[in-house]
């Protein structure tokens, strides 16, 4: 216990010199939240980087694995032991994950910014400039968001006009209602979600007779972990699923393009389009 | 003609050898006393005959047949068993445990005949059980359990009828009556070993006497003779005591109910 | 415990008035869901779109379910009926003895590790063999004639060693959803079922019924202890096997269907004893009768709850199965100990 005291000690003092020498540009900075990894990786000079959390390399979770492993970035699991000696001067996570980590990381006199839960692209975009104005970079901000402007006009020129039910369902029988960034993608692309109608909000279960009553058009589904089993998993192989839709395969997103906000949601954007017009 | 006989067994259980060269035979309408001090080899010996236990060696005949090439079902027919546990592990109707006696002889989905129900109801009556039919066998005495589990065995109708210590625990007037029954089923052409600790009474009901001293046939015939001064010390460290003039004795004694059974 | 017991119904009747009782549950269980009752509705409409949604409910989702309830309900109380009249032991069911924690260790270890349709067909035999060795353990730990106290104790320490196991197969799963699912295996649910999980079920489960078939007479025999019954005839040590196979075929089957519902073996088969006097061999089809419609009233009771409420169904069976285990100890200890 002593021995606790006297390390945290000396590392408060360590960090409190730190802090002080902190420049307007952060030059070590830290990410351990995979959706603020995944913004520092696009806005931020790779010398800039300490270090990025080790789900950033999973490739069904990450957008960027195949370039942190390449950068050859230290990964952190979101232990304050191993962010302590990286000396960084930004440490940037989620809102809502770490929460005792961050609040010790901010005693011992480190900089912690948290990120809120984006709800849409309106949120997603927020996030991308506020990380870019975090790292001194205001102008990559406005780009990166004019870029994704420019396209989200090229891709709604192509949406139908009437839009047609559909739902999400995802392992454990999970679904995406209003308020979720799932929800506007799939007004955009010309699909009405039914969920919202069923007054489901954020993402939350529905059962499976709900599902069939509620009478979907099409299913959109998103594999997490593809070719491993659970329970959860085989809520999606329910054969009544494939009788609902006519034996049309779901409409498959990887989890990559959905589970942080970011350019990479406009792909998904243009897959949801996609099916809408194949259909 | 003996109905069943033993010839030289030797059992050993857990190492120990429990039963020496043993001995004996029984004919129809026998009743047979196993008498000798506890840890003698008496239920291993009923046991063995019961097919529970395997001997080492010996021979055993029942019928002028090889007792351990009978099928498991004819021995069942054949040898009846009343364990030394009395317990019924849920409480079945009375009607019910002496019906178990009938299993050895219905085959499978087969249900009791007019004849099965005729030999279980001979069965309670001779037990002297009738008026206890529906009672649940956990609301039983000690002694009309036993008459109870008696009439099981002999609901079996078997040839010979083995009995583990049938009156051990039973006051004078129901073991009294337990021997009568036992004497009264071998007059029906059954032959019965019984188990017994009390002398007197098997010197008194039993045709012939086995006594058995550390696993070993020591005499084996006629009551008086095997109830001798020799015998008795040897096996029990015993001897007959004889009352004096101003001693206070319990005589043998009779049943005095109007409605029991004879006196044979 | 009355003295006389007058028999107020007789088998045939009992058999007809449970039937009865298991038609009108499984019925009410189409008819229940966590939906308003869409049938009525779309009875008055010629919609083709309606008729075929609700069609799909009723053939795809409640069907499967109703009867894989049924099935496993059936299983549960005929299997505790046969262990509790073999072990001559009121506590022994499948459930306290470590067999369904046996067969759900082997059937999360083929479900999880294992793919492919072979895995599926598999997991059923998984389940029994696990349910066997689990069984064979307690067996062999509890000794014989064991007491209440030492199989309790012996189950205490199979069950906890299978649960920490089927813990760690969860934690090694490749599956990031695994290690959530383990309330799944250990309290047991019904819900999103297919007929294809109806058709894994049968096969092991009626090899089960079919061991269990004519083996009444038998486990009578039993109530007067193991050396009467072997000299009436019975063959023991067979008769033992052939329940503890039975037992493990059919709670393997419906452990990897729906993981260990607790406490249905116990309660059912203690209910319905004394309607039958007290007998194993009737009370083996009343049981699992009883079984059946325990769990198809447990399984509605579930469905009640708002949809997004997915209560479990091991949940309410142990509601109402934990206070009953309670009362059976007091009593136990009361008379036996």
């Amino acid at each position: 216990m002593k021995g606790l005291f006297t390390l945290l000690a000396c590392a408060f003092a360590l960090s409190m010199s730190l802090a002080h020498a902190s420049p307007a540009k952060p030059q070590r900075v830290v990410s351990m939240n995979l959706c603020t990894d995944q913004l520092l990786m696009l806005l931020a000079d790779p010398e800039r980087i300490a270090s990025v959390s080790y789900l950033s390399t999973e490739p069904d979770s990450s957008f960027v694995a195949d370039k942190v492993l390449a950068a050859g970035y230290p990964l952190n699991h979101n232990r304050v032991e191993e962010i302590i000696p990286l000396q960084p001067d930004l440490i940037i996570t989620g809102q809502y994950l770490h929460l005792q980590e961050a609040q010790l990381l901010r005693t011992l006199g480190f900089r912690v910014e948290t990120f809120p839960v984006f709800n849409n692209l309106a949120d997603v975009k927020a996030n991308i400039q506020r990380l870019a104005d975090l790292l001194g970079e205001p102008q990559r901000g406005k780009d990166m968001i004019a870029a994704m402007d420019a396209r989200l006009d090229t891709l709604l020129q192509a949406v139908p006009k009437a839009p047609r039910p559909a739902l999400s369902y995802h392992a454990r029988g999970y679904t995406q209602g209003s308020n979720t960034l799932l929800h506007e993608l799939m007004q955009l692309a010309g699909w009405h979600n039914i969920a919202a109608d069923l007054g489901i909000q954020g993402y939350g279960p529905i059962d499976l007779e709900s599902l069939v009553l509620a009478g979907p058009h099409a299913l959109i589904v998103s594999h997490f972990a593809p070719g491993t089993r659970s329970l959860g998993q085989e809520y999606l192989s329910h054969p009544v699923l494939k009788q609902l839709t006519d034996g049309r395969p779901p409409i498959a997103l990887d989890a990559r393009l959905l589970i942080c906000g970011g350019p990479m949601n406009l792909i998904a954007l243009e897959k949801l389009i996609e099916a809408r017009n194949a259909d | 003609m003996s109905l069943l006989s033993i010839q030289a067994l030797n059992v050993t259980l857990a190492g120990r050898h429990i039963l020496k060269d043993a001995s004996l035979s029984l004919a129809r309408g026998e009743l047979l006393g196993l008498v000798g001090p506890n840890g003698a080899g008496k239920s291993t010996l009923l046991k063995t005959l019961a097919g529970l236990i395997a001997p080492d060696s010996g021979q055993l005949t029942l019928a002028e047949a090889q007792l351990d090439a009978l099928p498991r079902d004819q021995r069942a027919r054949q040898i009846a068993y009343l364990a030394q546990e009395r317990t019924a592990h849920w409480p079945l109707t009375v009607q019910r445990i002496v019906a178990l006696g009938r299993f050895p002889h219905l085959a499978d989905w087969q249900q009791p005949s007019e004849a099965d129900r005729a030999i279980i109801d001979r069965a309670i009556i001779a037990a002297d059980i009738d008026h206890l039919r529906q009672r649940r066998f956990n609301t039983l005495s000690g002694g009309e359990g036993m008459r109870v589990l008696l009439a099981r065995a002999l609901a079996v109708d078997a040839d010979v009828l083995l009995a583990d210590e049938p009156i051990s625990a039973l006051d004078p007037a129901h073991a009294l009556s337990v021997m009568q029954l036992l004497r009264d089923t071998c007059e029906r052409g059954h032959a019965v070993i019984a188990v017994l600790h009390d002398l007197t009474l098997a010197a008194r009901f039993c045709h012939q006497l086995v006594l058995l001293h550390q696993g070993e046939v020591i005499a084996h015939g006629a009551p008086q003779y095997v109830l001798n001064d020799t015998n008795l010390s040897r096996a029990y460290h015993v001897t007959p005591w004889q009352a004096g003039e101003d001693d206070a004795i319990i005589l043998p004694w009779h049943l005095c109910k109007p409605d029991t059974h004879r006196e044979g | 415990m009355p003295i006389e017991s007058p028999r107020l119904w007789s088998q045939r009747q009992l058999l007809l008035v449970g039937g009865a009782l298991v038609s009108v549950l499984f019925v009410l269980s189409l008819f229940i869901g966590q939906n308003p009752l869409p049938v009525l509705l779309a009875a008055g409409q010629s919609d083709a779109d309606i008729s075929a949604t609700v069609q799909m409910i009723f053939t795809q989702i409640r069907l499967p379910r109703a009867l894989i309830t049924l099935v496993i309900g059936a299983s549960l109380g005929l299997c505790g009926a046969a262990m509790q009249s073999l072990l001559r032991n009121p506590l022994a069911t499948p459930g306290l003895v470590g067999s369904s924690s046996g067969a759900a260790l082997f059937a999360v270890l083929v479900f999880y590790l294992g793919g492919g349709v072979m895995s599926w067909l598999l997991m059923p035999l998984a389940g029994t063999l696990g349910s066997l060795l689990a069984m064979a353990f307690v067996f062999a730990l509890a000794g014989r004639d064991s007491s209440i106290v030492t199989l309790i104790l012996a189950g205490v320490a199979v069950n906890s060693l299978a649960l920490s196991l089927i813990s760690l197969v969860l934690n090694l799963a490749p599956s990031p959803y695994a290690v959530q699912e383990i309330v799944l295996w250990t309290l047991g649910s019904v819900a999103n079922k297919s007929l294809r999980d109806f058709l894994l079920l049968m096969p092991a489960t009626l090899a089960g019924w079919w061991l269990l078939r004519g083996i009444g007479p038998s486990l009578n025999t039993l109530t007067l202890g193991e050396d009467t019954a072997a000299t009436l005839g019975v063959n023991i040590s067979r008769l033992r096997w052939r329940v503890f196979l039975a037992v493990s075929l059919a709670i393997g089957a419906a452990v990897s269907t729906a993981g260990s519902i607790a406490f249905v073996g116990l309660v059912v088969p203690h209910l319905l004893r004394p309607l039958v006097g007290y007998e194993p061999g009737r009370l083996l089809p009343l049981s699992a009768i009883g079984g059946a419609a325990l769990l198809l009233a447990a399984d509605i009771v579930v469905r009640l709850f708002p949809g997004h409420l997915d209560i479990k169904i091991g949940v309410i069976t142990s509601m109402v199965g934990a206070p009953f285990f309670l009362y059976l100890i007091v009593r136990t200890r009361r008379t036996q100990l």
